[in-house]
């Protein structure tokens, strides 16, 4: 019985430590993306693209930091579809904050396979266009 | 454990009372001095919305008599909002789907973007969402006649530069009965709500013939 509550309790434990970081990265999103993108990252009809497993995103992973900074407009396709509802950039995010959006898209929409460092987010935030 | 079982009897019959709420009618009323038979009697002239006329995004003429002996569900956005307006969007097309084929019921959404969303802006935008004119209408019209509309409704909306896209105003949506009574207010941006509105626009029509 002991023991069975000891293996339940452990990798709760565990589960907690490992996402600190992406909890932030969460909320992050939640406050700032998903009344447009949606909380599960689906988008909204033929007016907002999806970010969960949507090619475009999967494709654009180094100007993503750019575009959550500085927002887009003009025509996007994305899955097949057209959009070009303009998104304004939240230009009041850290690096750091965006490190953290980025990383929830990894873990939660498959963005891609790799997390993002903030290095890595730095260097594309210098080179935005 | 029997405690726990008393518990939740508890919470669902609490959660079957609510169900039976009744919607007030809102606003400031008026009353009127009458005789009957020699007696003085009061009369209650509720608060109810003024005439108004708008165009929707096929150019069809929206007005009082449209939403005459109807239900309907009304609130403010502009198409280019990009803060809380997809999320009310997202919400108000879900009460679109539930009531899509009850013609006692109307939806009508004024964009306060008097600049830029034109009959033909707010006609791509209704097809990007996917929805039609017979039944969910985006209406546009003069700043002040928005603005007095908003101000029928009893919520804020203004121009404001230093909100995100120009505009500020409410996320509430607003029932309104068959008699253009305002009968209650939700959050706009919240799924809790949008159910909540749900049941009652169903209470409003179960308790009209």
């Amino acid at each position: 019985m002991r023991l069975h509550r000891l293996l339940v309790v452990f990798p709760i434990f565990l589960i907690s430590c490992f996402t600190v970081e992406d909890n932030s990265g969460k909320s992050s999103y939640l406050t700032h993306c998903a009344s447009c993108h949606g909380e599960s990252g689906k988008g909204f009809q033929e007016l907002i693209p999806p970010l969960n497993q949507a090619d475009y995103a999967q494709e654009n992973t180094d100007r993503l930091a750019c575009i959550i900074k500085y927002g887009i407009e003009g025509e996007v396709e994305v899955e097949g579809v057209v959009y070009d509802q303009p998104m304004a950039g939240i230009l009041d995010l850290s690096p750091e904050e965006i490190t953290n959006i980025l990383n929830f898209l990894v873990t939660d929409f498959k963005l891609r396979d790799k997390k993002f460092q903030l290095t890595e987010v730095r260097t594309q935030l210098s080179r935005c266009q | 454990m029997r405690l726990i079982a008393a518990a939740f009897v508890a919470i669902f019959l609490s959660a079957c009372t609510s169900e039976t709420k009744e919607l007030p009618i809102l606003g400031r009323h008026d009353f009127t001095k009458r005789m009957v038979d020699g007696q003085e009697v009061m009369d209650t002239l509720y608060y109810s919305i003024p005439d108004f006329e708008f165009y929707d995004q096929d150019s069809n003429r929206v007005n009082e008599n449209l939403v005459d002996g109807k239900i309907y569900v009304t609130d403010f956005f502009f198409t280019s909002c990009p803060s809380i307006c997809p999320q009310m969007k997202r919400n108000m097309l879900t009460v679109y789907e539930e009531f899509l084929q009850e013609d006692r019921f109307q939806l009508l959404s004024h964009s306060i973007d008097f600049i830029k969303d034109s009959v033909p802006v707010l006609k791509k935008y209704a097809g990007k969402i996917g929805i039609s004119s017979s039944k969910w209408h985006l209406l546009a019209g003069e700043k002040d006649e928005i603005y007095d509309m908003a101000e029928a409704y009893m919520v804020a909306a203004s121009e404001d530069p230093k909100a995100p896209g120009g505009f500020a105003h409410s996320g509430a949506f607003i029932l309104v009965d068959g008699e253009g009574h305002i009968r209650a207010y939700y959050d706009g941006t919240t799924k809790e709500d949008t159910e909540l509105l749900i049941k009652d626009i169903y209470t409003l029509l179960n308790a009209t013939p």
